[in-house]
């Protein structure tokens, strides 16, 4: 049978509560009964171990009615929130890039645009012909217009021109050519294919052709067969214009442009 | 949170005092680091702080030796302390089936439970049983050994008669030795 021990006694002897001539009448009780010296030390460590224990509940406590532990969870929600909304403002960017990068190299009104080159040759022909004196005014002023990139008044005097002398193509191009950069896409198709009826020059057809294409383009409804005769033409100058055309008209990234 | 040497220093004598705002202190710094390992390995927040307050005791049981000292900071030895508590928690709970290589840091574990001494380890074995007994003997116990509360006082608290937390407080310290003795 075990020994029952005064556990008060030990509790107010670890704790220093007994006078001097209890306490050496208790430690001669240890020195003698080792049991007795195996219950104090179970009762000291045990004491101590509740009194670190009790020190950090305490903390614990306190760190409690703060919100500490409450805290960690709004904070690992803010946290949460921040990655997310890292992560959709990073997916956003990339698509705002994708739709920039669609939108200025793939958009309809990119892809319509019409390279002054075309008009090289017949503007050069044209700038003599008004020098010399042999052009009417407002084919001159029309001249002017194109050369100061103001299409809306190139438009208009191109038109009187036109409407004075319709199968004059050289004038017809040049109001064709007007048409396209004022997006006025309509008119555009309508006059290119006044001049394919018109013209016998294969030069002046290819680049009513491309002319026809490119509003074709501008207006939303491009015409894809046309533009894969030209690319498949090898004669054809705008061949290599109209492959580079088909291809970015099928690109991935113009699927990006609503 | 970084904490340079003289700060660490200081903070490990009030751990080693028991100041429970040091023990905040240490709460603050480095409860998210400890929390982490075990959230990181399958634990939940329970988990994670019941894993935290195990360092912490080992810690200030630790600091008894006077010759025990931190080599890099309070926050690196918790979380490695942390590591190794959740790993024995789940070792225990058979939970713990596979050592793949993510456990590398077990042989720092085992280095460490070389060095344990035969006091921390009773230590040890006396927290896990502390923890086992009823709410009522935790209470009382803190109250009587931690508050230091006269059995008069616990009695208006508890609302026994004093002569009844004496006795129960007896029976409750026979219910910790049978589970160390377990």
């Amino acid at each position: 049978m075990e020994k029952e021990f005064d556990a008060t006694k030990i509790e107010r002897y670890i704790k220093g509560e007994l006078d001097e001539v209890e306490k050496q009448a208790f430690e001669l009780l240890i020195e003698q009964d080792e049991e007795l010296a195996e219950e104090v030390d179970f009762y000291r460590t045990s004491m101590d171990a509740v009194d670190v224990q009790g020190a950090i509940l305490e903390a614990e406590r306190r760190l409690a009615d703060r919100g500490f532990f409450a805290e960690k969870k709004a904070r690992k929600g803010k946290l949460i929130t921040f990655r997310a909304l890292t992560s959709a403002a990073a997916v956003a960017l990339l698509l705002l890039i994708g739709w920039w990068y669609g939108e200025t190299h793939y958009s309809d009104a990119v892809l319509a645009v019409v390279d002054p080159g075309v008009l090289a040759g017949e503007l050069e022909t044209a700038r003599r012909l008004a020098d010399s004196g042999q052009t009417t005014d407002i084919f001159s002023d029309g001249l002017q217009a194109l050369q100061q990139e103001d299409y809306h008044e190139a438009n208009q005097f191109f038109a009187q021109v036109d409407k004075a002398a319709p199968t004059y193509v050289q004038a017809l191009l040049f109001l064709t050519y007007s048409n396209l950069r004022s997006k006025n896409y309509e008119a555009a198709l309508e006059n290119s294919q006044r001049i394919e009826d018109l013209s016998q020059d294969i030069a002046t057809v290819q680049k009513a052709q491309w002319l026809r294409a490119k509003a074709s383009i501008g207006q939303g409804v491009p015409e894809k067969e046309l533009l894969a005769e030209i690319a498949d033409d090898d004669n054809h100058r705008f061949q290599r214009d109209a492959r580079l055309i088909l291809r970015q008209l099928d690109s991935y990234w113009r699927k990006l442009i609503p | 949170m970084r904490s340079d040497k003289s700060s660490d220093d200081q903070l490990m004598e009030r751990l080693r005092h028991r100041d429970p705002h040091a023990i905040e202190q240490v709460y603050l710094q480095s409860f998210d680091r400890c929390a982490k390992v075990v959230l990181g390995d399958g634990g939940n927040k329970e988990d994670a702080k019941e894993v935290f307050q195990e360092a912490i005791f080992s810690l200030i049981i630790k600091l008894k030796n006077p010759e025990f000292a931190i080599k890099s900071n309070v926050g690196a030895y918790l979380r490695q302390s942390c590591f190794n508590i959740w790993v024995h928690a789940k070792r225990r709970a058979r939970k713990l089936q596979v050592i793949d290589a993510g456990l590398i840091q077990m042989t720092e574990e085992t280095s460490m439970d070389e060095e344990k001494s035969a006091l921390e380890e009773k230590y040890e074995r006396l927290y896990a049983c502390l923890r086992k007994l009823t709410d009522a003997c935790q209470r009382i116990l803190d109250l009587s050994y931690y508050q230091k509360k006269k059995d008069k006082e616990i009695a208006l608290l508890m609302d026994y008669t004093p002569e009844f937390v004496k006795n129960k407080r007896r029976r409750c310290m026979q219910s910790l030795r049978k589970y160390m003795t377990a």
